[in-house]
């Protein structure tokens, strides 16, 4: 099995700009909303920090999901989650150690980072090179 | 479409939420409208809209700090999506340092969750009886109370709402003690060091006893035309990222414009007495990079990030960190006051943040007190005993506080240049620098002079940003002098030629570029979208079909628009001027020695180009009837 590739943050080089979030809910929604985002960057700007917080692939979420809705993508080893079967319980929410698990504000089924099928849009466009995939 | 019409449905076009909020401080109604279409369509939003609302619905004559002044914060048809660096937000009032229109601009993260919250504007009306703050939610809008916030900095404002509210990732607009004590260059901070700090904009804000406005926003932004739009952002970041001014920005932030107003020899020092500078190097973008830079912190979706975070590491202002000075201040607060040492600068520039206030008018009313200390007009006897001799930085991190405090003497400096020198009089009017009683930027305009010439005809009064015709310092072939305005001197900073048609461009799209909420680097210092590409921009978000032309007609439109404010508002004849300084004094020194200002050889031509009276800059009947503007003029006998 070939190693699994994460997206992993440079968070020296984030200037907070949020193009990564922007992204993301573009990519997965057509409409621009962080609020959408699968990445979302947190910040202290009074000690001038910025750093993008994403998925690790812990699979916490999988173990955690009542439903068996979450499951791990042969492909990209990415989360992946059946919103047919998803009930918005929030389990998963809660079950995420670095709170990258969210709940789609409009369809209210849990969200993460899927990788963009492979391709990270964050990593492709993030301005600074902040974002790796590797 | 006559007057600013506000109904009950959704508009018609995407990009734009659709509704706007209408505030009454005096009696607590909040309103939720939408906007006609046809505003929409003439105004399109930020800057335009605000000068169409403000026009049709402030009371002529209004005293800026009567609660009948209205305060805009506007977005625009591109805010909160990825065109790039389309993050700003107008604030608009009439302005309490000019009496004319004023308004400011700032970037950020405010303005996209003002958007993604649903709401495009916000109208301010009256005045609170206690201090308070406006907070959004989605839909719930709530005016608070603001009594333990009043009296502290904008950096305290900003800590203290974040814990009281308690949501993740607000997004806070605020004023510090300035904008509280009617300081008139008082400014309004967002995201700590973002301001909107021009033309007072923060002591109207004061006025009306509101403190700050808060935004949590969960909704999305859609455009028409997603794929197409899509695309534009990839030709545009393309461009952007090819521009050869590119790595300076991103890299340095405008503290580049140092090296380059130094190259130039118009690096303003002891208030425009010199245009060199022997303390340069203390300035300098390679000081700055080297000694203070940590980090760059962007404004939302900006693939420029010229914001720097940096912190002083060392000496009497060790600790001091947070959003780095700009170009602007580092000269204003720098080498205006003959100081050449950037850690002072730093310092007073978390001072201004803090306390709310526009540092180049700042730093110009305490350069123009110091020359006039210079001369024996201000002696130590009306100085609170400091010494305001060039350099002393001391004295100058003591005014800012003062200034802010209106304590001593700050109280009289708080009033801006032109209303100090008309109260100490004895010929300070002569090196008192303020056009329509603004105090001019940082770039000394006898070396660019279609900045010269659009300083004059700014409508908030001299600025560099209204028209930014740095097509003029880009140091472009003459073909593409010859090709964009019709003659080689176009790119020839110190002809005067073809800079009038420069600028009348410039000003044009400018008003465009604020109205869709982009940022005046995208366009004007890459030129990365010129008129066709943000006739694209805009029709591919909203679904209007307008072309370049359109562009630069809705521009023309409000330019003239806030022409006829100031008309209307008792501006006067031959408001267009420059301070002697720069029309009559040659530069004394440096590489640029001799030159001057020829404004009147540009100032005729201009009027010509935008069919205004030569006589008394204002728009003639013409022009008024092709925008669309006659009966709004006619409405206040101003044709």
């Amino acid at each position: 099995m070939t190693q699994i590739k994460r997206i992993s943050v440079i968070k020296e080089k984030c200037n907070g700009c949020r193009i990564c979030e922007l992204r993301c809910s573009f990519f997965h929604e057509r409409f621009y909303a962080p609020s959408h985002s699968r990445i979302r960057v947190k910040k202290n700007e009074k000690e001038g920090i910025a750093v993008p917080n994403v998925c690790r692939f812990c699979y916490k979420c999988v173990e955690s999901c009542p439903e068996g809705a979450i499951s791990k993508s042969e492909k990209t080893g990415a989360v992946q989650i059946d919103s047919g079967k998803c009930t918005g319980c929030r389990e998963c929410v809660l079950a995420c150690p670095f709170g990258v698990m969210y709940i789609h504000p409009v369809n209210n089924v849990a969200i993460t980072c899927d990788l963009c099928e492979g391709e990270p849009q964050c990593v492709k466009y993030c301005p600074e090179k902040a974002l790796l995939y590797e | 479409m006559t007057y600013f019409t506000l109904k009950g449905t959704i508009p018609k076009y995407k990009g734009y939420r659709g509704q706007v909020l209408i505030v009454n401080l005096s009696n607590g109604e909040i309103q939720k409208k939408a906007i006609d279409h046809s505003i929409i369509e003439n105004y399109l939003g930020g800057r335009g809209i605000a000068i169409k609302y403000l026009f049709d619905n402030l009371p002529k004559g209004t005293e800026p700090f009567s609660p009948n002044n209205i305060l805009v914060i506007s977005t625009g048809p591109l805010t909160g999506t990825l065109a790039p660096s389309s993050n700003r937000y107008t604030i608009a009032t009439k302005s309490p340092l000019t009496g004319c229109i004023g308004y400011s601009n700032a970037g950020g993260h405010f303005a996209p969750e003002l958007a993604y919250a649903g709401y495009d504007a916000i109208f301010v009306h009256g005045k609170a009886e206690k201090p308070v703050y406006i907070f959004i939610e989605g839909e719930i809008v709530e005016i608070r109370e603001a009594t333990n916030l009043w009296g502290k900095d904008t950096w305290e404002t900003d800590e203290m709402l974040r814990k009281e509210i308690d949501i993740d990732d607000i997004q806070i607009l605020s004023i510090g003690q300035a904008g509280e004590n009617l300081v008139r260059y008082a400014a309004i901070l967002n995201n700590l060091s973002r301001a909107a700090a021009r033309t007072g904009v923060g002591a109207v804000m004061g006025s009306k006893n509101l403190k700050s406005i808060a935004v949590k926003g969960t909704g999305a932004v859609t455009v028409a035309e997603p794929a197409k739009f899509d695309l534009l952002i990839e030709e545009t970041l393309e461009k952007i990222y090819t521009d050869p001014a590119y790595p300076s920005l991103s890299e340095y932030g405008t503290s580049f414009l140092v090296d380059l107003s130094y190259i130039g020899g118009g690096l303003a020092t002891n208030n425009n007495q010199f245009g060199t500078f022997d303390k340069y190097e203390g300035l300098s973008a390679e000081t700055f990079y080297e000694k203070y830079k940590v980090k760059s912190e962007s404004c939302f979706a900006c693939p420029i990030h010229c914001g720097k975070y940096s912190e002083v590491k060392e000496g009497p202002y060790k600790g001091t960190k947070g959003g780095s000075p700009e170009y602007e201040t580092i000269i204003c607060l720098g080498s205006k006051c003959g100081i050449g040492n950037l850690d002072a600068v730093i310092y007073a520039n978390e001072l201004a943040n803090r306390y709310g206030m526009d540092t180049i008018s700042l730093g110009d009313t305490i350069a123009f007190a110091m020359e006039a200390y210079e001369k024996g007009v201000l002696t130590k006897e009306n100085t609170d005993g400091l010494e305001l001799v060039w350099g002393n930085e001391e004295a100058v991190i003591k005014l800012i506080t003062k200034i802010a405090k209106r304590e001593g003497i700050g109280d009289l400096l708080a009033e801006g240049t032109k209303r100090v020198a008309e109260k100490i009089n004895k010929g300070s009017e002569e090196y008192a620098l303020h056009v329509k009683g603004m105090e001019p930027p940082a770039y000394d305009v006898r070396i660019a002079k279609a900045f010269g010439l659009g300083w004059a005809t700014a409508n908030r009064g001299a600025d560099h940003l209204t028209a930014l015709p740095n097509f003029e310092l880009l140091g472009y072939p003459e073909e593409k002098g010859i090709e964009w305005f019709g003659s080689k001197k176009a790119v020839d900073p110190y002809a005067w030629e073809s800079k009038a048609r420069m600028v009348v461009w410039h000003e044009n799209l400018g008003a465009v570029v604020d109205s869709a909420e982009m940022c005046k680097y995208t366009c004007f210092s890459a030129y990365a979208v010129k008129p066709e590409d943000m006739a694209k921009f805009i029709s591919y978000a909203t679904g209007m079909k307008i072309d370049a032309d359109d562009v630069l007609k809705i521009g023309e439109r409000i330019y003239n628009l806030e022409r006829l404010f100031n008309q209307r508002e008792g501006m006067g004849e031959k408001q267009d001027y420059l301070p002697k300084r720069f029309t009559d004094e040659p530069l004394p020194d440096g590489p640029a020695k001799g030159q001057k200002v020829e404004l009147d050889k540009m100032l005729p031509e201009y009027y010509a180009l935008r069919k205004w009276d030569a006589e008394t800059g204002y728009p003639l009947k013409e022009k008024l009837e092709e925008l669309g503007l006659l009966e709004m003029a006619e409405r206040f006998d101003l044709i």
